[in-house]
């Protein structure tokens, strides 16, 4: 059972993982983070869920059209929220994204209802058996889309000039559009990506969940942040490990203690991490290669 | 270029005000004084496990309103319902019950539909002396502050699941079960609770209790750890919605024992089939609605509701929340209660509701005793889609 185990917490810090990354990006960009991040994961997860279950296209179609809608949202997000807010007053965009989150909620909820909305299965027939544990069609399918964002988003921000841009940006903005680099198109670009990793952490974590609810934005924000405090604010590496490793606590917590402590203990890690070591275990003093 | 100053403003203001406006937008209602109409109070809640049979139960008042002021109201007055919304928030239910009171000057409240709310809500309505009729609430002691103001139509699990659940493991031969409860939730706590004496008391094993909390997302971990115990039966203590997921998980796992649940799962049986879909299939559960009752009163009122809201099988909340309407529409006709005589008019809907007999709707017959209904003692099992009583069983 521990193997099995292990593997849902693996997979339940891949689903983290992706929203995380897109906390990153923008922190990374712009010092400040986007508080609708969650609300945007799950609008797209919710958008993403109408349409596999109104329509006949397959689970990729709807999976796109997710990270669509989530690229989408975050630049709005973006324009309402921090393009036009000042620097000097960095509570104000928190405060307007937040704003801007709880209206997202507002919105699914007038126009879908409250209740949690199905997310059919994918490969449902499908089963691999490893001996230790068993992988599902769904499981799978999360696991390689997850894996496949996370490296193609590394590979992006390593080898490409607009993933160069996104990095000297985040490294120092000012030398970075003395440079000719166009600080606000990355941003923007940021922006988008950030939301296209949202859009599709929340439809693959509907999958893994078999639902989404419009009132799951709060909380994918709230695990976001625990990763991010505890993988260091702008840290891609950070962020992946402690993804998987919240989501193995959490997993392991809920299977041999019980699910009233697991946010406790998650909590408890945190604070410990905030103790011990501030800027997190790939924080900003683990050198600029560590950062976006 | 705008950076900052006036647009910053603008933009932040946008979304506050925006937010302010989503805030507001809850469920409206005149404010009292001068009443022309006869008031009876709404409690529902859009959030929180029993949500889905919440908004069942909306649908069942509203709908007994509609036809009771079609057919020209109480005495040729028209009825109102006055709805609030709790959000499953017992802070809001303890200042939402007194507004209903002072304010609004309801007649009487139909609500909520939740033992955990009724036991905020009753209270509350018992000390204001205000007539309340929770169409759902079942834990048992669920009135214990609350007489002589408070009812409820549904029988408590303890008293009208204890035997069906009895009758199942017998008929099925269940030697080891599983629990998985929903820990943050009074209710899905007694629920496990009742399963863990009935277990005891027929000889079953309990290999496994797990638990979760309301408005958890996964239930990967506990099924993975239900599975490795290998019962043949697990008992679902949860709100209809997470047992439907939890439902989904199991059988994603590929486990094929027997899922259980007490009358509260049949209640919520359409929100537990649509969140678990074909993965509800056989799931049996204890019961105390028949949606397809044979009986001359019941039959007529189920059959006009299916055409009236285009559902198949009438939710038991949606029934409740009927009968209850209808309840105290009688009671007020009865008394010869008027508009305006709000607090004469409670003592005597109070007075007419404890003595009523027999009371013959779409749930069958309601008598209560001491605020309880008595309730039918009936198996139901999930086939094609839906909770059907099984008649073959007794």
């Amino acid at each position: 059972m521990l193997a099995q185990q292990l593997f849902n917490g693996l997979l339940l810090g891949a689903t983290f993982c992706l929203v995380a990354l897109g906390f990153n990006l923008v922190v990374g960009a712009m010092d400040r983070l986007n508080f609708a991040l969650g609300e945007t994961a799950m609008l797209s997860a919710v958008l993403g869920a109408l349409i596999m279950t109104e329509t006949p296209v397959p689970f990729l179609v709807s999976f796109a059209a997710a990270t669509l809608v989530g690229g989408g949202v975050a630049v709005a997000v973006y324009y309402l929220s921090f393009r036009f807010v000042s620097a000097d007053f960095p509570t104000a965009s928190i405060l307007s994204s937040l704003g801007c989150g709880l209206v997202l909620t507002a919105v699914v909820t007038k126009a879908f209802g409250s209740h949690q909305r199905t997310v059919p299965d994918v490969l449902s027939g499908v089963r691999l058996d490893l001996g230790a544990f068993t992988v599902s069609g769904a499981q799978l399918v999360i696991l390689l889309l997850a894996t496949l964002l996370t490296v193609g988003l590394y590979v992006f921000l390593e080898r490409t000039p607009w993933g160069t841009a996104i990095r000297a940006v985040s490294d120092d903005a000012t030398a970075a559009g003395l440079l000719g680099v166009p600080v606000q198109r990355v941003i923007l670009l940021t922006f988008a990506l950030s939301g296209v990793l949202a859009g599709a952490a929340g439809l693959l974590t509907g999958l893994a969940y078999h639902s989404v609810s419009p009132f799951d934005g709060f909380t994918t924000t709230l695990t976001a942040l625990m990763i991010i405090v505890v993988g260091g604010l702008g840290s891609v590496s950070g962020g992946v490990l402690a993804a998987l490793l919240i989501g193995l606590i959490q997993t392991l917590t809920v299977a041999y203690l019980s699910a009233t402590l697991r946010d406790l203990i998650v909590f408890v890690l945190v604070g410990i991490v905030l103790l011990v070591r501030p800027q997190g275990l790939f924080g900003r003093n683990a050198g600029v290669l560590e950062r976006v | 270029m705008i950076t900052t100053g006036t647009a910053g403003r603008v933009a932040v203001g946008l979304t506050v005000a925006a937010l302010a406006l989503a805030a507001c937008g809850g469920e409206g209602s005149d404010s009292g004084g001068g009443s022309k109409t006869l008031k009876i109070g709404l409690v529902t809640s859009s959030a929180g496990p029993f949500a889905s049979n919440a908004k069942t139960m909306v649908a069942g008042a509203e709908y007994a309103v509609k036809l009771l002021n079609d057919a020209g109201g109480v005495g040729g007055v028209k009825l109102e319902l006055v709805k609030v919304d709790s959000q499953n928030k017992p802070t809001a239910t303890a200042t939402l019950i007194p507004e209903l009171a002072a304010k609004q000057k309801v007649l009487a409240i139909v609500g909520p539909v939740d033992s955990a709310g009724c036991e905020v809500a009753c209270s509350a309505a018992n000390k204001l002396k205000v007539p309340i009729v929770s169409p759902g609430a079942a834990r048992p002691g669920v009135l214990q502050n609350s007489r002589p103001y408070g009812f409820t139509i549904a029988q408590p699990d303890a008293d009208n699941s204890t035997p069906v659940l009895a009758k199942i493991i017998q008929s099925r031969k269940l030697k080891r079960a599983a629990i998985i409860s929903d820990e943050a939730n009074a209710t899905t706590k007694a629920q496990a609770d009742l399963f863990r004496k009935v277990f005891g008391s027929n000889g079953v094993e309990i290999v496994k209790s797990v638990t979760f909390k309301s408005g958890d997302s996964s239930f990967a971990s506990q099924v993975t750890s239900i599975a490795a115990a290998k019962p043949d039966v697990l008992a679902l203590a949860a709100g209809p919605d997470d047992a439907g997921r939890i439902a989904r998980e199991a059988r994603s796992q590929r486990q094929d024992f027997t899922l259980l649940g007490t009358g509260s799962l049949q209640s919520g049986g359409a929100a537990y089939v649509a969140a678990g879909g074909k993965d509800t299939e056989g799931t049996l559960a204890a019961a105390q609605f028949d949606p397809h009752s044979e009986t001359p009163a019941a039959k007529p009122l189920l059959e006009a509701a299916q055409t009236a809201t285009g559902q198949a099988d009438i939710p038991l909340n949606f029934a409740y929340a009927f009968d209850a309407v209808h309840m105290i529409a009688k009671a007020i006709e009865e008394k010869g209660v008027k508009a305006g005589d709000t607090e004469k008019g409670r003592v005597a809907i109070q007075e007419a509701l404890n003595a009523m007999q027999n009371y013959q709707g779409m749930a069958d017959a309601t008598t209560f005793k001491d605020g309880i209904a008595q309730r039918p003692q009936l198996q139901a099992v999930v086939k094609d889609g839906k909770f059907v009583i099984d008649k073959s069983a007794g």
